[in-house]
C-alpha cells in the first residue's frame, strides 16, 4: 500500500484553500512527516481537486523540515514526496519550495 | 431614594454647566420627573432672584412669585411637549474606555478626557470637520484627522462629524474608524457625508459597526463590497487541535473569491453579455486572492499579539466601477487588513541575535540622518527571510509573507504593464511604508531573496526615499495594510477559456 497524506483532512470539504504557518506545522505533526521523511518508499501528498490555493506560509510550515532533511534540493524532495495535485496547486508548491530554499543568512549586500 | 438623591445632586451640577435637564433625564420616567422638578425649582429660584421676590412690598413679592410659577409651568409644558435629545445614563456617568489605537494616536487622550458630567454643554453642537481619510495616500494627514476625533471625544458633550471625502479612496481609514468607534463616548450625533462614501460604508456594513444611519443610501449600484470580517478576540483559542480545523481566514479567502466572482458577473451583465460564457475569476486569479488574503491574515495572527500566535484581525474590501482618465470604466479595488497590538518593528525585538546584529549594521549606516530606527527596522522586516520567530529561522521557514503579499497584489493589479496603478501602504507603529508601482515589488538579490530597500536603486547602502519610508507623527498600535489597484482584466476569464499562468 502506498504511503500517502491527504490534505482533505484539513479542509474537511468546508474550505477550498489552506493558509497559515502554524496550520502547516500542526499538519506536519498530525501527518507525522518526521517519520515519513525517513520512510524507505515514496510518499504521496494528495491535494483534492477542490483546493485552489495553498499559501507559501502553509507550505513552509508543512514541508521546511522535510526539504532540509532530504538534502535541501527540489529534486530530492520531489523524488521522495509525489505531489498529486492540479497544475495550479503544483505551481504553488513550487513557489513554496522556493521560499523554503531561500538563503536565510540575513546580511546586507 | 438614596440613588435619586445622588442623581439630583448630579443634575444640579449639570444644570450649572449649561445642560438642559431634559437632556440629562436619562431616559427613565422617575428620573425625568426628578429632573423636571429640579429644573422647575431652579427656574423659580432664578426668577425670584431678579424679579423682586425679596421686596418688602407685598404686591411686588406676590407678582414675582406668580411670574416664577408661571415660567416654571411653561418650562414644564415645553418639557412635556417638545422632544429633545436625551443623554443615556451610561454615557453621562460613563468612564473613559481605553483604546489601543486612539490612546497612542493621541497620547493626551488619557489625561484630557473628562467625564461627560464635567463638560461644558453647548446649545449648538460643534462640528468636527474631517479632511480626507486616506491612509493609502496621506497617512500623516489621516492621523491628524483621527486626533481631531479624539479631541472632540475628550471635550464635547455632543458633536457633529463631517466627512470631506467625495469618494472612498481608502477603505483602511474606515476600518480603523470602526475599530476605535466602540471605545469612543457616544457624543457624535450625526454629520455630513457624501453619498458615494455612504454607499461604500453601507455596502461593507460599516454603518452597522458604527451604529449610524446613512440616509443618503438608495442602492449599492456600482459598488460591490466584502462586508467587514473579524477574527475572534486575541488569545481565545482553547482547542489544541484548532489548527487542524478550517480557519476563519480560509473562509474569508473563499468568500472573498466568491464575492469577486459575483462582482464580475455583475460587470458582465453591465456590458450586456447574454452569452453563456460569463466572466469569472480564472483559477489563477482565485488562488492569488486567496493566498494574498491568507498571508496577510496569518501574519496578523502570528505577530500582533506579543508572545502568542493567536492575534486578531479585521479586514474589508470593496470594488467600485469608476471612470478612468480616458473615460473608460475601470474596476477599482480597495482592500484593508488591520491587526491591533504590536507593530512590525516591535515584533522584531524577539528575532534571533544574528538577524538583529545584521539589522543593526543596516541601521548604523545612516547615523542620525533619515528615518528613525523604528522605521528602518520596519524596512528590515519587509525583506525575504526576515522573521521575528527564532524557531522559524532555525528551521529555515517563514519570513517571506510580506514579499508574497506584494507579489500577489502586483499580480492582481497587472504590474507587468507600465501604466498600472497599484499602491500598497503599510502603517505600523511610528513607521509608514508607501509602495507604488514601479517600485512596489522587491527584486531578487544575488542570493535569490526578494529585497525591498525602499529607494529607487533598491540598495541597502542608501537610505530609504523620504516619500517611500518615513516616520509618522504618532504611534499606530498595530499594523494596517491598505491596498488599492485596478483589477487586471486578464484575471477575468470566460468560463470556457481559462488563461495561462501569469508568470509565476
Amino acid at each position: 500500500m502506498t504511503l500517502a497524506i491527504d490534505l482533505e483532512v484539513l479542509t474537511q470539504g468546508r474550505v477550498h484553500n489552506l493558509s497559515g504557518h502554524e496550520r502547516g506545522l500542526a499538519a506536519r505533526e498530525h501527518f507525522r512527516l518526521d517519520e515519513l521523511d525517513k520512510a524507505g518508499e515514496a510518499v504521496e501528498i494528495r491535494v483534492p481537486e477542490h483546493i485552489y490555493g495553498v499559501s507559501p506560509s502553509f507550505i513552509q510550515g508543512l514541508l521546511s523540515e522535510s526539504v532540509q532533511s532530504l538534502g535541501s534540493t527540489r529534486e530530492a524532495f520531489f523524488s521522495h514526496y509525489h505531489l498529486i495535485a492540479s497544475d495550479l496547486v503544483r505551481r504553488q508548491f513550487d513557489r513554496g519550495l522556493s521560499a523554503i530554499l531561500t538563503d536565510r543568512n540575513f546580511a546586507i549586500n | 431614594m438614596g440613588r435619586s438623591k445622588d442623581y439630583i445632586s448630579k443634575l444640579r451640577g449639570l444644570a450649572s454647566k449649561g445642560f438642559d435637564p431634559r437632556q440629562a433625564a436619562l431616559g427613565n420616567p422617575d428620573l425625568q420627573e426628578l429632573a423636571l422638578r429640579e429644573a422647575m425649582a431652579k427656574r423659580r429660584a432664578d426668577i425670584r432672584k431678579v424679579a423682586g421676590a425679596r421686596s418688602k412690598e407685598r404686591r411686588i413679592k406676590i407678582a414675582a412669585q406668580r411670574l416664577a410659577r408661571d415660567r416654571a409651568r411653561k418650562l414644564k409644558k415645553k418639557f412635556l411637549t417638545k422632544r429633545s435629545w436625551a443623554i443615556p445614563a451610561r454615557m453621562l456617568f460613563g468612564r473613559r474606555i481605553s483604546s489601543p489605537i486612539l490612546d497612542r494616536l493621541d497620547p493626551q487622550r488619557a489625561t484630557r478626557w473628562k467625564p461627560i458630567v464635567s463638560r461644558r454643554f453647548k446649545r449648538e453642537p460643534p462640528r468636527v470637520q474631517l479632511g480626507s481619510l486616506n491612509f493609502l495616500d496621506d497617512p500623516v494627514g489621516t492621523m491628524s484627522e483621527f486626533a481631531k476625533i479624539s479631541r472632540a471625544e475628550c471635550d464635547e458633550v455632543r458633536s457633529f462629524l463631517d466627512f470631506a471625502d467625495a469618494h472612498c479612496v481608502d477603505v483602511g481609514a474606515y476600518l480603523v474608524l470602526a475599530e476605535i468607534w466602540p471605545q469612543l463616548a457616544k457624543i457624535f450625533q450625526g454629520g455630513r457625508m457624501s453619498r458615494p462614501v455612504q454607499k461604500v460604508l453601507s455596502a461593507i456594513r460599516l454603518d452597522q459597526e458604527l451604529d449610524i444611519g446613512l440616509q443618503g443610501v438608495r442602492d449599492h449600484e456600482d459598488v460591490w463590497a466584502f462586508p467587514t470580517r473579524h477574527r475572534r478576540p486575541r488569545g481565545t483559542t482553547t482547542s489544541a487541535s484548532a489548527n487542524l480545523q478550517p480557519q476563519e481566514r480560509e473562509k474569508v479567502a473563499d468568500d472573498l473569491c466568491d464575492l469577486i466572482d459575483e462582482w464580475l458577473h455583475v460587470a458582465d451583465d453591465e456590458r450586456g453579455n447574454e452569452d453563456l460564457d460569463r466572466w469569472e475569476l480564472s483559477p489563477e486569479g482565485r488562488s492569488l486572492i486567496a493566498r494574498m488574503s491568507g498571508e496577510l491574515l496569518d501574519n496578523a495572527e502570528r505577530h500582533s499579539f506579543p508572545g502568542s500566535t493567536d492575534g486578531d484581525w479585521s479586514m474589508t474590501a470593496f470594488m467600485a466601477a469608476r471612470p478612468s482618465a480616458e473615460g473608460k470604466r475601470e474596476l477599482r479595488c480597495y482592500m484593508a487588513f488591520l491587526s491591533v497590538g504590536q507593530s512590525m518593528a516591535e515584533s522584531m525585538s524577539g528575532a534571533p541575535t544574528e538577524l538583529l546584529n545584521a539589522a543593526e549594521r543596516y541601521l548604523g549606516q545612516f547615523g542620525g540622518d533619515g528615518p528613525s530606527r523604528e522605521t528602518l527596522m520596519t524596512i528590515v522586516a519587509l525583506q525575504d527571510a526576515v522573521t521575528s520567530d527564532p524557531d522559524a529561522t532555525r528551521s529555515g521557514r517563514g519570513g517571506t509573507g510580506l514579499q508574497d503579499v506584494l507579489e500577489l497584489v502586483a499580480d492582481l493589479g497587472a504590474t507587468d504593464r507600465p501604466d498600472a496603478d497599484v499602491r500598497v501602504t503599510i502603517v505600523s507603529g511610528k513607521s509608514c511604508i508607501r509602495l507604488r508601482h514601479p517600485h512596489l515589488l522587491g527584486q531578487r538579490d544575488a542570493r535569490g531573496r526578494r529585497v525591498q530597500w525602499c529607494n529607487p536603486w533598491n540598495d541597502p547602502r542608501r537610505p530609504p526615499h523620504v516619500k517611500t519610508a518615513f516616520d509618522l507623527p504618532a504611534h499606530f498600535a498595530g499594523t494596517l495594510v491598505s491596498a488599492g489597484f485596478t483589477l487586471d482584466s486578464r484575471l477575468f476569464a470566460d468560463e470556457a477559456t481559462e488563461i495561462d499562468d501569469l508568470g509565476n
